[in-house]
């Protein structure tokens, strides 16, 4: 607690756009170290990655990329203050 | 209650939760904080989880032990962190946080995931354990996603169990699932299918372990089947629980 914490934070930001982003996910698959070098990740993180199953990411990314799509369909969208004054003065 | 969809309710919303609470008994479940990672926890998101939260002091809350974005890149859902030594301290240290901030620790989730986590060093059920070992929290029970991780990645979940102290066991989440991949051999945790046998033998196999009274949640999010249905799961693990059950539909 209270030490800082080097490595992880580039892993984590690496892995959430592997898993929403599609066609980063296709470059990643078609030349991983060009795109890897992009973050800020150890050796030991690289090589990790590089030992990712395809499939599994492949399953993963597509069941995060369709859930993202449907949460931020469902964002309602902001109502203009004056539609709210409207709709309690007509109220 | 999933606190995510209050974070900018107005009065009369809240007013009609606590309606709610006052006739049956409510658990809230958060899933935006993102406890799990080796980033500090998003103070803003915290600031409205603490802001809701204060409108139900007695009421206990969840979330899960997975992160939700990286540096602007909002998942929007729940992804298993790499289990190791950072992420526990980062999962520490965002505890830490949300107690100062909430004034109580969330019961925490196992999550379902479909991808072994890059840059882990722990099994599951030992990154279970450390979390169990380093942290003061109570843990929710998620025997759908224990079960579709000891499928995806050939693990023993009657293990898993028993690798983690039963008195910290506050809740279950019941769900399904389905099959997926070429050969089928993954399970995506959808919540939106009936709960497997498998995982009502989970839930036989918890309850003789556990000595505390369980809340017990149904899970579905969608293609609901008829009412009756429903019931007669919960019915099931009811009569799986026996004394234990206390039954939140």
């Amino acid at each position: 607690v209270g030490e800082p914490l080097v490595a992880s934070p580039d892993l984590e930001t690496f892995l959430a756009r592997l898993y929403t982003d599609k066609e980063f996910l296709n470059e990643f698959k078609n030349n991983p170290d060009v795109i890897m070098s992009a973050y800020n990740l150890s050796d030991e993180e690289k090589k990790s990655v590089l030992q990712i199953d395809h499939e599994e990411l492949e399953l993963a990314s597509h069941g995060f990329r369709k859930k993202r799509e449907y949460v931020i369909s469902q964002v309602p969208k902001k109502i203009p203050f004056w539609k709210k004054w409207l709709y309690k003065f007509l109220r | 209650v999933i606190i995510d969809d209050y974070l900018d309710c107005s009065a009369e919303e809240i007013e009609q939760l606590r309606f709610l609470e006052s006739r049956v008994p409510l658990t809230f479940h958060g899933i935006g904080l993102g406890l799990a990672s080796s980033r500090e926890v998003n103070s803003q998101i915290l600031k409205k989880f603490s802001k809701f939260l204060r409108h139900f002091p007695d009421s206990t809350w969840s979330e899960h032990i997975a992160f939700v974005r990286g540096d602007g890149i909002e998942i929007h859902h729940l992804a298993q962190p790499p289990m190791n030594l950072d992420t526990l301290k980062g999962l520490k240290r965002n505890l830490e946080i949300v107690f100062d901030s909430i004034g109580s620790y969330p019961i925490l989730e196992n999550p379902a995931s479909l991808i072994s986590p890059p840059n882990s060093i722990w099994r599951e059920e030992v990154w279970m354990q450390k979390i169990c070992e380093e942290t003061p929290v109570k843990l929710l029970l998620d025997l759908h996603n224990l079960y579709a991780n000891s499928v995806n990645f050939s693990f023993d979940p009657y293990s898993w169990i028993d690798s983690i102290p039963s008195e910290r066991i506050a809740a279950i989440h019941l769900a399904g699932g389905k099959r997926i991949g070429e050969r089928k051999n993954k399970i995506l945790d959808s919540h939106l299918h009936p709960v497997p046998e498998e995982v009502y033998q989970l839930l036989a196999y918890t309850a003789k372990r556990v000595q505390q009274n369980l809340d017990i949640v149904l899970e579905r999010d969608g293609k609901y089947p008829p009412i009756s249905e429903l019931i007669q799961e919960l019915g099931r693990a009811k009569s799986i629980c026996g004394r234990t059950f206390s039954g939140i539909p």
